[in-house]
């Protein structure tokens, strides 16, 4: 499955460790991280690539990007903040997640794909 | 936080090996902590023995044994440059890292007189993160 980690230079640090972890503990995942771009850009980048999961800074534009992709994480970076998670039609609100809480939904990501497949 | 304060053993080394540089890291963002502590330890020379997402979580940690330690001053319940002050006393071998987010030069002094040995920014890319880190005494 592929993956994309879109978010603004200021917080580089953080998704560089994130998208590092995603690939050392899912080694099968393809993570790619991009600067943050304007909606058009991100949504020709999803379809072009068959990107199934997003993560960035919200908002992630709701249309169209949003119905192509089987998950995204709005992953807010102030603490206080609620991260916004979407599986499939799930979604749901976490404040302050953890990683495992994002490696589960890259695994979910990954099943729903196969089984969206057959 | 989903607090995974660590303790490792420190194995014994042969003469080959690089020292290991034992790592404190202080940040409140779970994911990005646990995340980094991930890829700091993936390095051979580096081993991330505590994790703390406040304060109280440091509680338990040695500042002895503390090589470098990464602390993020915003911290829920209290400023993590007093951490800094602290290990500049208790173990003034160690180095302090502080990683802010923003460029306000004021807040860069206050770290620096703390006792931070060099100031980071949340745009530092990770890989640059870890050679400051080797630096360590």
């Amino acid at each position: 499955m592929r993956l994309i980690l879109s978010f603004e230079e200021e917080y580089r640090m953080y998704i560089e460790a994130i998208a590092a972890a995603i690939r050392q503990f899912r080694s099968d995942a393809e993570v790619v991280v991009l600067a943050k771009q304007d909606a058009d850009e991100l949504e020709a980048e999803v379809e072009r690539t068959g990107t199934q999961l997003l993560i960035a800074c919200p908002p992630i534009p709701e249309n169209p990007v949003d119905e192509q992709l089987t998950s995204s994480i709005e992953l807010a970076p102030d603490t206080n903040q609620p991260s916004r998670f979407r599986v499939g039609q799930r979604y749901w609100e976490t404040t302050n997640p953890t990683l495992a809480e994002i490696l589960s939904v890259v695994d979910e990501t990954k099943r729903l794909s196969r089984t969206s497949r057959e | 936080m989903a607090n995974c304060p660590c303790v490792t053993a420190h194995l014994a080394e042969d003469e080959d090996s690089p020292v290991t540089k034992r790592i404190l890291l202080v940040t409140e963002h779970n994911a990005f902590r646990e995340a980094l502590a991930a890829r700091l330890n993936q390095e051979e020379d580096l081993e991330v023995i505590w994790q703390a997402g406040s304060i109280a979580d440091t509680r338990g940690v040695h500042l002895n044994g503390i090589d470098v330690a990464l602390v993020d001053p915003l911290l829920p319940d209290g400023d993590g440059l007093e951490l800094v002050r602290e290990m500049s006393v208790v173990n003034p071998n160690a180095l302090a890292l502080v990683v802010l987010h923003g460029l306000d030069p004021a807040v860069h002094q206050q770290a620096l007189g703390a006792g931070a040995a060099e100031v980071l920014n949340t745009r530092t890319s990770v890989e640059d993160v870890i050679k400051v880190v080797r630096r360590a005494a």
